[in-house]
């Protein structure tokens, strides 16, 4: 019996070595990135890939770090280079199930400049009211002043007085608190804002509890999708952090004037995001955030076992800070029946707002948050706008 | 907790609809406390309601009740020691009525009964009198079942389990909070005239059932039910290190119990042991259990690696949980992840890649985690009415037997 195994074990050997001789049976070529050829944002790196055994895997390496697998053709994946202008080395390596292997390597190239320009623009978009709570039309811009935390005038490189479109996400709490009247009126609410829309605004609508119940895109010729909404029945608890994420990744895509309008009570007692982690990816984009809030402010916390009632407090002071830091603002809504007349509000004042274009005209490039201020000079008035950017 | 003076008051209430309480302002309902050492003032309330697992903290403004005086003498004078005109004879002549009639098929029509009798027979205004006379009734015609037959009294205990879940759905939480003591006693009574391991299990898990986990291990030690039960009410209120040793028991107990394992190892995770921790969160992820369990021991499995700075692992283990989970939660987190590592492409597509209309009846593992063990309430509910349908001609031959001699004579 040892005897057999032995000789089992020998004749293994053997193949192998005989298999390991024919390991050219696997080739790899690069097709894209070409040798030299710049490289930036989302770009596909494709292989050409062939081999007499079967493959195990096609791995994928930018800058010396594993960014991608394949198993099967197409060998391709996208990967975001960023906005660096550096030269970037990409390597495929692919192995076939009995140990065979090849690799293919390039080196993409940068542009050749004498001097490289910073070119981040910020957006802020600014919110102007008279003592009335009226919003203040006719500004130019040179009727606006935006500085940095240290004083540093920043120049305004674009301006644009409310023709921009619109990209919106309607974040809408249909948790159990929310069943029957209360969700109706919601809807109701979400036709007032569709109401005030142009055609080429893009507005997705959410039905959210602990989980993402539906989500659909409103077209100007399909405002009737929102009827199928009505189908969800609200139940479930409240994960807002967890769904505010979501959707400020949603419109980091998209163009134009980016929001996001929140209605909800606001606690959260069920999200696996803490909303720092929130606050840090919505410093770092340029929408802004309505909080149109629904609970009664008398009323206390929820606690769960993942947050502790002064845990679920520190989550919802945090948020309204995420609000205030975006240029947004909290609306209370005292009853269901006000809901409709808060989303025609935020419609309103988004289309009358100001959208200012900066470039910072120091830069730190060290991921801090840089506070900024907007003036505009003209006595009596009220401004609103975001509270800074992330210089990265 | 009085917010004014900080100082904790632990009552329990029963709140019962429709009847008045100013709740920061509005009219929601009504509180009885039954401790009146209470002072007036304001107080936080945490309501653990049915409608939303999370208990929510309300503020209470609580005034003067009846004077307990005027209300002796009130009690005192009352006419009749049940309500609605009804004798005692007449309602212990119908509770042995319901008992005699229970069958497997008919158990929740008879709860239903048994809630309309006792609905009938008490009343708000006199009800220490009319709940001690109804209990005493109850008692009686029970210790007569036991010294006939002592497996009788399981049917009988089984149908006020099940009475419990009727005033349950009908909301009456002062019946429920009143018939819960009553029971407890009558199960001290069950257990007095059976004295076997197998009774004893059952009388703990009629105790869990009822939200007397605290007794019900007094009784079995390693009652599943209690066990998960109080590990949960320690985790609620922060008791982490409580709340791990109940779930190591129960785990000890039965080492298949998937649901008591993850909670053990969140437990670990929060005494701060890791690595305790990792071991079971990963024997829950590759086990067979229910896909939310699973879903957050990856979830949790991902934090590890992540706030031990090895996002690369955090990524790959929530690559590998997508291959057969699609709790919403891991897309979430995974997209987190490849955001933090400044892989913004692969965030957006992990995103894209998330299913958005969910089953209708398929919450998120994080809001499962926070409700009440109710598979594991119908599992004891389930073990009990099995030992329960044995004894059901027990019960029937023991009502017969100890009927009064007018009833008896009569049939």
């Amino acid at each position: 019996m040892g005897e057999r195994h032995s000789r089992s074990a020998m004749l293994l050997l053997l193949w192998l070595t005989v298999t390991g001789a024919a390991m050219a049976g696997v080739t790899v070529e690069l097709e894209s990135p070409r040798p030299d050829e710049p490289a930036y944002g989302l770009t596909e790196i494709r292989a050409e890939v062939a081999s007499d055994d079967p493959l195990d895997v096609v791995q994928f390496f930018v800058d010396g770090e594993l960014v991608g697998l394949a198993e099967k053709p197409p060998f391709s994946i996208r990967h975001d280079f960023g906005q660096a202008n550096v030269e970037h080395h990409v390597r495929v390596v692919a192995k076939d199930i009995l140990g065979g292997r090849d690799e293919a390597s390039v080196a993409t190239g940068f542009y050749a400049v004498d001097e490289e320009a910073a070119v981040a623009l910020f957006q802020l978009f600014v919110n102007v009211t008279d003592r009335s709570g009226r919003g203040v039309e006719d500004l130019g811009p040179s009727d606006f002043k935006v500085a940095d935390d240290e004083g540093n005038r920043q120049e305004i490189v674009g301006f644009d007085a409310g023709n921009l479109p619109l990209s919106a996400v309607l974040l809408v709490d249909a948790s159990e608190s929310m069943k029957g009247e209360a969700l109706d009126a919601a809807l109701a609410g979400v036709q007032s804002f569709l109401g005030g829309c142009e055609p080429e605004d893009e507005v997705l609508v959410g039905l959210f509890s602990d989980r993402l119940h539906r989500l659909v895109t409103v077209t100007d010729q399909d405002r009737g999708v929102v009827n199928t909404l009505s189908e969800v029945v609200a139940d479930g608890g409240t994960a807002v952090n967890d769904h505010l994420y979501y959707a400020l990744n949603r419109l980091d895509l998209r163009l134009g004037r980016r929001v996001v309008i929140l209605l909800s009570d606001g606690s959260d007692v069920t999200s696996l995001l803490d909303m720092e982690q929130v606050l840090w990816r919505a410093r770092r984009s340029q929408a802004i955030t309505y909080w149109l809030r629904l609970d009664d402010p008398k009323s206390g916390a929820f606690a769960s076992s993942w947050r502790s009632f002064e845990e679920t407090e520190r989550q919802l002071s945090l948020l309204e800070q995420m609000v205030q830091d975006s240029g947004g603002r909290i609306l209370r809504v005292g009853s269901i029946d006000r809901i409709d007349d808060a989303f025609a509000r935020v419609i309103r004042e988004l289309k009358a707002a100001y959208v200012l274009g900066f470039q910072p005209s120091v830069r730190y490039h060290d991921g801090r948050w840089r506070p900024v201020t907007v003036k505009v000079d003209v006595p009596g008035v009220r401004v609103r706008a975001r509270a800074g950017f992330v210089d990265e | 907790m009085n917010p004014d003076t900080g100082r904790e008051v632990p009552v329990e209430i029963a709140l019962e609809r429709e009847q008045p309480l100013e709740v920061a302002g509005q009219m929601v309902g009504a509180a009885l406390l039954s401790s009146p050492s209470v002072p007036e003032g304001r107080y936080w309330l945490e309501v653990d309601g049915n409608a939303s697992p999370n208990p929510r903290r309300i503020l209470v403004e609580l005034v003067g009740g009846e004077d307990p005086a005027t209300a002796a003498v009130e009690e005192a004078e009352a006419e009749t020691d049940l309500a609605g005109d009804l004798e005692p004879e007449e309602v212990e002549r119908r509770y042995r009525d319901i008992l005699e009639k229970l069958r497997p098929d008919t158990m929740p029509a008879s709860a239903r009964a048994l809630a309309d009798l006792e609905i009938a027979a008490t009343s708000r205004q006199n009800a220490d009198r009319q709940m001690k006379t109804l209990s005493k009734i109850e008692e009686n015609v029970l210790q007569d079942l036991g010294r006939s037959s002592p497996g009788a009294l399981l049917p009988a205990l089984y149908l006020h389990v099940l009475l419990d879940g009727e005033y349950m759905r009908r909301g009456d939480a002062w019946r429920m909070g009143h018939h819960r003591f009553r029971l407890e006693s009558f199960v001290g009574f069950y257990l007095r005239r059976t004295r076997s391991q197998g009774a004893r299990s059952l009388a703990a898990k009629i105790l869990a059932l009822m939200g007397r986990p605290q007794e019900a291990l007094e009784i079995a030690p390693r009652e599943e039910l209690a066990l998960l039960q109080l590990g949960m009410a320690a985790e609620r209120q922060g008791r982490h290190h409580q709340a791990r040793d109940y779930f190591r028991r129960l785990v000890e107990t039965r080492p298949s119990h998937d649901h008591g394992r993850l909670r053990l190892a969140i437990a670990l995770r929060r005494t701060g042991d890791p690595a305790g921790a990792r071991t079971h969160f990963s024997r829950v992820a590759r086990g067979t259990g229910p896909g939310w369990t699973r879903s957050l021991a990856y979830q949790e499995l991902a934090e590890l690696e992540f706030e031990a700075r090895r996002s690369q692992a955090a990524v790959t283990l929530l690559r590998q949980a997508l291959e057969g989970l699609d709790d919403q939660a891991l897309y979430l987190q995974l997209a987190y992840y490849l955001d933090q590592r400044g892989e913004r492409s692969e965030a957006f597509a992990v995103l894209n890649a998330m299913p958005v209309e969910p089953r209708a009846d398929e919450a998120a593992s994080r809001y499962r985690y926070n409700l009440k063990p109710e598979a594991e309430k119908a599992a004891a509910l389930g073990a009990l009415e099995s030992a329960v349908t044995t004894h059901l001609p027990d019960l029937r031959v023991a009502v017969s037997a100890t009927a009064p001699d007018d009833a008896r004579g009569s049939r």
